[in-house]
Order: structure tokens, then sequence, then C-alpha cells
């Protein structure tokens, strides 16, 4: 059993350091976007040389830098949540009501992981490109859908083994 | 009635505390299997709703607000705002109104710029013998005008839903959101004038101001590059939310010597977070669109809309009341994610411009912001001023009112979001 629970603690340290290597790499993503749509503007303007793939390169790169930080957001709880009810009621319910939430985060994010996974599989299948300048096998970016929710779900049972107190250890805490 | 247990069941679930992603999927999950058996496809509505050109622009002004913030040029954009007008009756007031209109049109978020502006200006005005009730209205209220004066995150999320141009509504909240801030600003000056206990400073030097603008300019020249290049059509809403950030870490990194590469990753860090806190709602409430197109939801409230012969005025006021009560209960984004998929054909068959409801809609949410029992800024202040509640809602009571008026006032007279885009590219 305390085996068991040794390696449930490591398992979720594992985790956790995937949730913030995640969110890091999203802030990069992010620093990206930025740079590529001012390299646009300045190409076009000061050297009357448009570049169309930036818009459609930026618009896949949200999605990446959504799924890449979801996880992070779920394991520091920061997903935004009206506490109205569940604020007035007394500590055990308020657990069992967070046990509850994240067990429907576990639900929702296993349905859009195997869904996001068969949409991934069919565009990787029919070798489906983009539409734009591009023509980039979009299953290149579908991919991270299933990959984002997969970590978010690990992120939220993380979060609930550590509140039934599964672990040998408690949370690191860290953030 | 499908329609009212739906949203009736919707709102009870997020008030249990559950993620806004979490509930907004889990309904939609539950409706589905119920309706058609199977689930199949959910993750398509995710990723066409989330890989969209306008939507890179959240992340961006959320990047460049973040930026101004760790670098403090928010503090010199207060000092300034306070050097300008401290001599007025409720001076103080006046320049935290201001500082929340400037700051408005950098962050593109309420809940940022009451709680950066708030940090500076609530200790201030106590100092000054404000009445704390009286503090915390002001810069509850004045946060507001964060998703009303653009930037706005939240009317990128609206565009994205309706396919309005995101310029136009940027353009058109301009007025409206103006039009508010002066109002809050008059009624400052007149409160301080009632209530005789609030210090009157000497006013400032020219020197003072001249050397208050010296180190405020960089902050006060981001709104009028980044509006003044999607009302001139030189960049793209996206665009210029690049160019913003872009001149936000320049200004920070150059002009300012204040932003190491940490605190530029941080800020970075920051953006990620917040954009993948929004975007799921946004994913989610794509699986909730389609669930509620799936049961035709839309077309009964069209039907029913058509066959009771109700007009533009008397939709408007039935959807602007109804958005009211879920203010006081959703935040912002689910109800706008929620609701205008839902009202959108009806809009449409009614002749409703899309950008001027887009307006109706952010002044409502702003009230949203400040109405209890859930109203983000009131807990925005509490969490920087430690005060009770009670003393919040009693402070952002009239600013209910003016906002209300304001609301009132842009259903009665539509030009008022609607001239601007129309002497523009906008225009249509």
């Amino acid at each position: 059993m305390a085996g068991l629970r040794r390696a449930l603690a490591l398992s979720g340290r594992g985790i956790d350091l995937l949730c913030r290597a995640g969110v890091w790499l999203g802030a990069l993503v992010a620093l990206a976007m930025a740079g590529l749509l001012g390299y646009a503007v300045v190409l076009r303007y000061l050297l009357n040389r448009p570049q169309a793939w930036t818009d459609e390169l930026v618009s896949y790169l949200v999605v990446l830098l959504v799924m890449l930080a979801g996880a992070e957001v779920m394991r520091r709880g920061e997903h935004l949540a009206v506490d109205l009810v569940s604020a007035r009621l007394p500590s055990a319910w308020q657990r069992g009501v967070e046990i509850a939430g994240l067990l429907s985060v576990l639900l929702v994010c296993g349905v859009l992981a195997v869904s996001g996974w068969q949409m991934t599989a069919f565009s990787h299948m029919v070798d489906l490109r983009s539409t734009g300048h591009l023509a980039l096998p979009v299953w290149w970016i579908q991919a991270s859908i299933p990959a984002g929710f997969l970590l978010i779900g690990l992120a939220a049972l993380v979060r609930l083994l550590r509140l039934l107190g599964a672990e040998a250890a408690p949370p690191a805490g860290r953030s | 009635m499908t329609l009212i247990l739906i949203l009736l069941g919707l709102v009870l679930l997020l008030l249990t505390g559950i993620p806004l992603f979490a509930g907004l999927g889990l309904t939609s999950i539950v409706v589905l299997v119920a309706v058609e058996g199977r689930v199949g496809g959910l993750a398509d509505e995710v990723y066409a709703k989330l890989s969209n050109y306008v939507l890179v622009a959240i992340p961006l002004f959320a990047l460049m607000a973040h930026v101004l913030i760790k670098a403090k040029i928010v503090d010199d954009l207060y000092a300034f705002a306070y050097t300008l007008v401290r001599h007025w009756p409720g001076g103080l007031a006046v320049a935290t109104v201001l500082a929340c209109t400037v700051f408005a049109a950098i962050s593109g978020s309420s809940v940022a710029t009451a709680l950066t502006i708030g940090s500076v200006a609530i200790p201030q005005m106590l100092r000054y013998g404000y009445r704390p009730h009286v503090a915390y209205g002001v810069l509850a209220a004045g946060g507001t005008l964060g998703i009303l004066i653009p930037p706005s995150g939240p009317m990128v999320l609206y565009s994205v839903v309706t396919e309005a141009s995101i310029g136009a509504l940027f353009i058109a909240g301009l007025v409206p959101g103006l039009l508010l801030a002066a109002l809050f600003a008059a009624f400052c000056v007149l409160h301080a004038l009632v209530d005789g206990r609030i210090e009157r400073l000497p006013a400032a030097r020219p020197g003072e101001i001249l050397g208050a603008l010296r180190r405020a300019v960089w902050a006060l020249v981001l709104p009028p590059v980044v509006l003044g290049g999607i009302y001139l059509g030189i960049f793209t809403a996206t665009e210029a939310a690049a160019v913003g950030a872009l001149a936000a870490i320049a200004i920070a990194r150059f002009a300012y010597g204040a932003l190491p590469l940490g605190a530029l990753l941080e800020a970075a860090h920051e953006s990620a977070r917040t954009t993948a806190m929004l975007f799921l709602i946004l994913g989610a409430a794509a699986m909730f669109g389609h669930v509620i197109s799936v049961l035709g939801l839309p077309r009964d409230l069209l039907a029913l809309v058509v066959g009771q012969e109700i007009g533009q005025l008397g939709f408007l006021l039935a959807v602007m009341a109804l958005v009211f009560l879920l203010g006081m209960f959703l935040e912002t984004i689910s109800i706008i994610l929620v609701t205008t998929p839902i009202v959108l054909p009806v809009m449409l068959h009614l002749g409703i411009d899309p950008v001027w409801y887009g307006i109706l809609l952010m002044v409502n949410l702003e009230l949203a912001l400040i109405t209890p029992p859930v109203g983000m800024n009131l807990f925005v202040i509490k969490s920087i001023s430690g005060a009770g509640l009670g003393q919040i809602v009693r402070g952002v009571l009239p600013y209910v009112l003016l906002l209300l008026a304001g609301l009132v006032a842009v259903l009665l007279l539509p030009e008022l979001a609607l001239w601007l885009p129309s002497t523009t590219r906008f225009g249509r």
C-alpha cells in the first residue's frame, strides 16, 4: 500500500513537471505570435512584402498555446468558477463538491481526448491539409487537442488524488 | 421550455463551483447523450472555434498589459492623472477614473484594470479622507470600463461568436466608454461637493505636471498607437495587439529599463495562463453551441418572436433583462458565450445591428461585474482591500444606476455606438 502511495506521489510530481513545462512552452508560443505578427507588419509597410502565411500560422499557434497552458491552470486551480453556493457549505460538503467538480473535469477531458484523437486520426488518414498558403497537414495542430485534454485530465486526477489523500507525500505546493 | 430547463440546469451546475469549462462541457455531453445517444465530433467543434485568427488578439493584449504591470508603468499613469485633477473637488477619485480609462485602453480587461489601478489608488484615497466605501465603489466601477473601452477581450469573444467585425466593435465602444467615464467622473465631483470631508489639494504647478507627463508619456502613447492603427486601417485588431505588445516590451525594456528577461517571461507565462483559462471556456461553449443548434433552440426562439410579433425594442429589453439577471450569478465570459448563439438568429431576423447589440451587451456586462452576489470586480476590490462585501456593494450602488442610465441611452440612441464606426472603413 505504501509503495502504491509512493508511486502515485512520484507520478503526481512527474505530471506537475509536465504541466509547468507546458505553460512555459505556451509562454514562448505567445511571444512567438507577437514576433511573427510584428514581422509581418514591418515587412508589409517597410519592405512592401506582405506575408500571408503568418496569419494562418498564428491561428494554429493559438490552439497550441491553449493546449500547452491549460493543464498548469488546472494544477494551480485557476480555472474560472463561481463558488457562490459551495463557499457557504460546511467544509465536508465543500470537499464533496470539489471532488464532484474534478470528476466532471475528468469526464469532459476524457470525452474530448477520445474525440480529439478520432478527429486527428481521420485528418491524418485522409491527409487533410490547411486551406491557406502553408497547406500544412491539419493533424499536426489537431494532435494538440487530445494531448492537451489528456494532460488537463491528468492534472485534475492528481488534484483529486491529493484531495483524497491517496499520495504518500503532500503536494509540492510550488507554483 | 427546453431552453429554460437547460439554462436553469446549467446555471445551477455552475453555481456549485465547478470550473466553467467543465460545467459547459458536462451539460453539453449529458444533453447530447440524451438526444443523440453519442458524443462524437465534439473535439471538431472545439478545434474549429479555437483556430481563429481574431482570437490571437487576446493573448497579445494580455501580454501587453502584463508587461506594463511588471514594469510598474501604471504607477506613473496614475501619478500623471492625479497631478492633472487633484485640485478638483473629488480630484483623487476623478484621477482614479481617468487612470482606469487609460488603462482600460491598454489592458482589455476589467478585472486587470480594477486590480492594477486599485492597488495604487485605494491607499491614496483613504489617506486623503475618502470614506472607504466611496473609494471601493470608484475602483470597482472604474474597472468595468476595461471591457467597453477598446481593446476588449470580451468583445473579441463576442466577435468570434457573431462574426461581427472586431474593428467595428472596438471603435463602437469608444464613445459610450468615454461617456460613461465622464459620467463617473462627474458623479465623483458632485459627491465630493456634497460630502465636506474630502480634502482639497492645491493645484499642481506646470513644472510638476510636465514632469509627471514626461514619466507617463510612454503609457499614454500606447492607446493611440493601437486604436489609431485599427481606426485608420493600418493594422487588423490582431496585428494591433501584436504591435501593442511589442511596443510595450520595447518601452518597458528601453525607456524604463525595467523589464529583465525573467520579468518578460513571467509576463508571457501569465498571458498564456489567462488565455488557456478563457479559451477552454470558449471551447466548451462551442460544444454547448453545437448542442443548442442540434436541439433547434435558436429556431424555436425565432418562431416564438415571429409568432408573438415582438419588435426590436421589446426583444432587446427582454434579452437585456435576462442578461442583467444572469449577470448577478454568472461571470461575463460565460454569459457572452451561452446567450449570444441563442439570440443571434433572432437578432439578425429583427435587423438588429450585431455591433450595436455587442455594445449593449458590454455595458450590461459592466453591470454584471459589480452586481452582487457574483461580481468579479467586487471580489477583486475585496481581495485588495480586505473590506467586507457589503461595504463594497454600498459603494458601487450609485455606479449601478449610472451604468443602467448608460445602457438605456445606448438602447434608445444607437448612434452613440454606431456613429464612429459609420465614419470609418467599418461603416456599412
